[in-house]
């Protein structure tokens, strides 16, 4: 009687047995940790069903470190932000991979588009958490409502998105016909405790939601959300960024790298011990700027002038 | 004496998927660096069999009529895998 030799899993496969694992993993080690986005919004009826490509995971801020320990110990690797990539940007998490699984895991400790402190936001979650049944094992997750927070932000965030408008809709429509009008004010105070009543706005008021907490990022904060979308539809953007902020004295060095870094090129080279030719990659990244900069430079105008 | 059957069932700490004509599973409480299991064929057939049988008889009837197969063909290897699938965490012997 043979089993299979071979040993690859598919997407299909992967995602939901790393789910399991993860929570599993998580629940072993006594670390607090969300299954977030992905299978998880189909089954809470926020999303359509649909595959995904990763699995994203919420931690407790102060065990994410822990969490990844126990993952390497597993054999997954963090992939390391290159050194030269810019930083203007808070990382919000790692990605980790592993060469038997077909998934990634998106480690956060921080999610985009709430403002309260990550600890705050993380315990809010904790403290009305679900039980899903993936794998035909428990997997934690965030209660709907706040899958529903998580996923508009994960929308809104990224308008560049392939099924943007759909999802948008489908979470409309949900939070309008689902919600009594208690439910949705309730949800509204709970968005502006975590200070994320502005960045989700675009989804709160298609769904008739009472306007609470508005108005309150700003600063560094509305800087960061700004950013953030922009960096997701807008190439050069974030480049652009980093160069505003280095000011004169770090602007020629960062230029420089702008146009000699590539990731994948430099990743690539270094991985395999080759010199590649750099005279070549400045001539591509000159012709990349000269197509994409004078959009990022006026969309970032544009934004600062809102 | 009437030797004992063994009756067996699918570990509550294996997770699993079934899809795409295969089963994917995962020992949860033995986690290692190695991944999934995958089951196809006739070792797929017996982990679909657990899901409504536990004595070896039983499985061995379910999976030759899933397979189209003798049952004495299933069952003189059926002990020995599920033995290894013990060894593995996916199944317990109750």
């Amino acid at each position: 009687m043979s089993d299979a030799t071979e040993f690859r899993l598919s997407l299909a496969e992967g995602v939901p047995l790393v789910h399991a694992m993860v929570s599993r993993v998580a629940h072993d080690a006594g670390i607090r940790a969300l299954l977030i986005k992905g299978p998880i919004l189909a089954m809470q009826g926020l999303r359509r069903p649909r595959q995904s490509g990763d699995v994203d995971v919420l931690c407790d801020p102060p065990s994410a470190h822990e969490l990844g320990r126990t993952l390497a110990n597993l054999g997954w690797t963090a992939t390391e932000e290159h050194p030269e990539k810019p930083k203007v940007l808070e990382p919000l998490g790692n990605n980790w991979i592993h060469p038997r699984w077909p998934c990634n895991i998106d480690l956060h400790h921080r999610f985009l588009g709430f403002y309260a402190p990550p600890q705050v936001v993380f315990d809010a979650f904790w403290e009305r958490r679900a039980q899903v049944q993936i794998a035909s094992q428990p997997v934690i997750c965030p209660h709907p409502l706040d899958s529903a927070m998580i996923h508009g932000l994960h929308l809104l965030s990224g308008p560049e998105l392939v099924f943007t408008e759909t999802d948008l809709d489908d979470l409309v429509r949900f939070l309008k016909e689902s919600l009594t009008a208690d439910q949705k004010r309730a949800l509204a105070e709970r968005a502006a405790s975590l200070r994320a009543a502005d960045t989700l706005a675009p989804v709160l008021e298609r769904a008739g939601f009472p306007r609470l907490g508005r108005n309150h990022l700003a600063g560094a904060d509305a800087a960061d959300w700004r950013l953030r979308r922009l960096a997701s539809e807008t190439k050069g953007v974030v480049w652009l960024e980093e160069l505003r902020s280095a000011g004169s004295r770090g602007w020629f060095r960062l230029v420089v790298r702008a146009l000699t870094f590539d990731e994948k090129t430099t990743l690539h080279a270094e991985q395999h011990r080759r010199p590649f030719d750099r005279a070549s990659l400045i001539a591509r990244r000159l012709a990349a700027a000269i197509r994409y900069l004078p959009r990022a430079i006026r969309v970032l105008l544009r934004a600062r002038d809102e | 004496m009437t030797p004992q059957v063994a009756v067996w069932r699918r570990s509550p700490d294996a997770a699993f998927v079934d899809a795409e004509g295969r089963v994917a599973a995962l020992a949860l409480q033995s986690l290692d660096d190695l991944g999934a299991r995958l089951l196809t064929g006739p070792a797929a057939a017996i982990w679909r069999a657990l899901e409504a049988h536990g004595d070896e008889p039983s499985i061995a009837a379910a999976v030759a009529d899933d397979l189209s197969i003798q049952a004495d063909v299933v069952r003189e290897d059926l002990h020995l895998f599920l033995s290894r699938m013990e060894d593995e965490g996916l199944v317990e012997r109750l």
